[in-house]
């Protein structure tokens, strides 16, 4: 290389040096912010109502700036960006509640805060701490506790805002969001229409009465006696059953009600067994007529006055002869479907009339919604 | 590396903002569950409702039907609606199903608690009963009650639904202030039969222990030698008991003492006499002379006349020594007889048959 030539590409380096750093001079940016990009950055909010009062705000974030001097954690909200530097516009009807804000369970790197009251507006919230080094790592906490102390959602419904979360050295959140910051990032959030759900159950009451195998089968007839429904031993008490199906969703339960009188033929009856159980008796004089609920049902409760055990029988004509009968049995609430067996027992007196006694007993469910 | 970082610091990472809100909105509508919604009633529910009835069978006629509530909106109340349908109202408005065979036609207004100035609107509605105050003055939230008597049960067994409905109107219409929806059910009765058949029991003997005719033992009296210094005398006895309604008899049967054509004549009633021709008998306990005893058992039978005076004995054939003119437990009698002979009754042996006849009247 000659050195005309030399000189000809030096001068051309330094021309070319020269307009470079021309160019670098002219079009290279003013110098860019200072601060880390927090990852893993997040507001979780406990309600997105637009409104919504006492609102717990779950913030995390992880720093990316090692050994920082954390002296506060700062959270701006913003309706219109979450661009550091940039204007932000309160988003409307948004509080932070500065005076009475609380903040609970903060973990991890960056310990030690406090919300500063002093410093915190209406959409800015300075949690404070004594400065000192931070290494690298998440960090969470909650500004209010869902039911008290929190913060009051925009009352604009379906709309985005925004939150710039920022650490600074100072311990009151001063400084330039783009220069003094350490670390910083922007999450959005939305306040969201609330859905109102609801669902009818229908009230429900199934009561089935059945002498049968089963409700299906059906069945009204009940004989009492021998194999010929005939009371033919004054010394014997001869027994039958009836049954009951009943499932009812009625908070208040479900009374079952027995109602009808003894057995009678003509102007004659068979003395009831009487409002409390009674032995059936082998007397040969004594004649009897009553009922007992042999088997309560799941969810089910035998009225003490038909609760009587293995052969012992009541009637309680007195009541079960009214209006809207006696209880037999109650469930104290809801109750899923279950049988009940109804017991009847008859035994006649060497006195009682000859002649077909018959009674018809009704059962009457009633359920209190 | 921080020009990069500035740059990237304009937008969302990973998303433009027109997409980022759109995913938002995305997973908040994904996040929550399908379901049906129902457009919701501003009235309030009725609480502590249920419906009694008098009786749950079928087709019956004449039943009551009890309500029970409890309202929960204070203001004007003015009438209240009772609708029973066969199915279920989801909705005020929603149609109603009148039930097979339920009439209302004939109800009548018979209770009323918490509010007591309605009247029911007659004739009732297809299957609506309303019930109406002249003014709707406000009231507090309370329990009301009202039954309403002379309506008629559907005729098919199953469940149904009344929709109870207040109304600040008098007259049923416009918003309902409170409802809520009751449930009764009809059934069949029970029917219990059983037979209790004709019963007689009736056993003679000498002698029968206790009220058990399987204890009846002897039919043979042998008054040994007759004398005429001194009465003879014998016993025996029978046991009854009956569900005849009206009662029974027991009738004599049979003559007096014969041998041959020699006869000890029959009293007619009278005291015994030793040395006179004289064969009696009663159903008492006697002195003179000493035998026999009064009837004995939980029974009531008495001995008839001629039969039931101590001391005083008699024999004719066919008469009725004792009776009951209605049931009767074990009444057991104790016959005493009685022989006196003059000293002018021919020799011989004397012989007697007796039967008790029993007749039970059901």
């Amino acid at each position: 290389m000659t050195f005309k030539t030399r000189v000809k590409r030096t001068g051309c380096l330094l021309v070319v040096a020269a307009f470079a750093l021309a160019i670098v001079s002219t079009v290279r940016p003013a110098p860019a912010a200072a601060y880390g990009l927090l990852s893993s950055r997040s507001i979780q909010m406990s309600s997105s109502a637009n409104g919504a009062t006492n609102t717990a705000y779950k913030v995390g974030f992880t720093t990316v700036t090692n050994n920082q001097n954390v002296g506060s954690v700062v959270v701006e909200f913003c309706s219109n960006t979450p661009i550091l530097g940039d204007a932000c516009t309160a988003p409307t009807g948004f509080n932070t509640n500065e005076a009475t804000l609380a903040m609970n369970n903060l973990t991890g790197v960056v310990t030690g805060l406090s919300i500063d009251t002093t410093n915190s507006t209406a959409n800015t919230v300075v949690l404070t701490r004594t400065v000192g080094t931070v290494t690298n790592g998440a960090t969470s906490f909650e500004l209010g506790d869902g039911t008290s102390n929190g913060i009051t959602n925009p009352t604009n419904t379906n709309t985005t805002f925004f939150a710039r979360i920022m650490t600074f050295t100072t311990t009151d959140g001063s400084g330039s969001e783009t220069v003094d910051s350490l670390d910083a990032g922007g999450v959005a959030l939305s306040t969201a229409n609330v859905l109102n759900v609801t669902a009818k159950v229908q009230e429900t009451l199934t009561f089935c009465v059945y002498t049968m195998a089963n409700c299906a089968a059906g069945g009204t007839a009940v004989a009492l006696g021998d194999s010929n429904g005939v009371l033919s031993s004054t010394s014997t008490t001869y027994t039958n059953t009836a049954k009951y199906d009943l499932a009812s969703n009625a908070l208040g339960g479900v009374a079952v009600k027995l109602k009808g009188d003894t057995l009678k033929s003509g102007s004659f009856s068979i003395t009831p067994s009487g409002s409390t159980c009674t032995v059936d008796t082998a007397a040969t004089a004594t004649e009897q007529f009553g009922v007992r609920v042999s088997t309560a049902g799941a969810g089910q409760t035998a009225d003490p006055i038909y609760a009587c055990g293995v052969n012992n029988h009541s009637f309680d004509v007195a009541n079960t002869n009214t209006i809207y009968g006696e209880n037999i049995s109650t469930t104290a609430g809801a109750t899923d479907a279950s049988t009940s067996t109804l017991e009847l027992a008859a035994k006649s007196a060497g006195t009682t009339e000859a002649g077909t006694y018959t009674t018809t007993l009704t059962l009457i469910a009633t359920a209190t919604y | 590396m921080r020009r990069k970082l500035r740059q990237l610091n304009l937008r969302i990472p990973g998303l433009s903002r027109p997409r980022f809100l759109t995913l938002t909105l995305v997973l908040l509508l994904a996040a929550v569950v399908p379901f049906v919604v129902f457009g919701t009633s501003s009235a309030a529910m009725l609480s502590f409702r249920h419906l009694q009835l008098s009786d749950g069978t079928i087709s019956h006629a004449g039943v009551k039907y009890s309500f029970s509530f409890n309202t929960n909106t204070s203001g004007p109340i003015g009438s209240v609606s009772f609708e029973v349908c066969s199915n279920y109202q989801y909705e005020n408005g929603d149609p109603c199903t009148i039930p097979n065979g339920f009439d209302a036609s004939n109800a009548t207004l018979t209770g009323q608690t918490g509010i007591t100035d309605f009247n029911l609107q007659t004739p009732p509605t297809n299957s609506r009963l309303l019930v109406r105050r002249p003014i709707a003055t406000a009231v507090v939230p309370q329990q009301l009650t009202v039954e309403f008597s002379n309506l008629k049960n559907p005729s098919d067994i199953g469940s149904y639904y009344v929709r109870i409905q207040t109304y600040a109107s008098t007259d049923g219409n416009g918003p309902e202030v409170d409802y809520g929806v009751v449930v009764f059910a009809t059934n069949d009765g029970i029917s219990i039969s059983t037979e209790v058949p004709p019963y007689l029991q009736f056993c003679t003997g000498i002698t029968i222990d206790g009220f058990n005719c399987g204890t009846a033992q002897g039919s043979f009296i042998s008054f040994g030698e007759l004398s005429s210094r001194a009465p003879r005398v014998a016993t025996s006895q029978m046991l009854a008991s009956t569900n005849a309604i009206y009662g029974y008899s027991i009738t004599l049967a049979g003559s007096t003492m014969t041998a041959g054509t020699n006869v000890i004549p029959a009293m007619s009633g009278g005291i015994s006499r030793p040395g006179s021709n004289q064969f009696g008998l009663n159903a008492r306990a006697n002195n003179t002379p000493e035998v026999g005893s009064d009837a004995d058992g939980p029974g009531f039978t008495s001995p008839s006349n001629g039969y039931q005076t101590p001391n005083q004995f008699k024999f004719v054939n066919g008469d009725i020594i004792a009776s009951s003119a209605t049931t009767d437990d074990f009444r057991k009698l104790t016959m005493s007889y009685v022989v006196n002979v003059g000293s002018n009754q021919p020799p011989g042996r004397y012989v007697a048959t007796i039967s008790y006849i029993c007749l039970a009247n059901f």
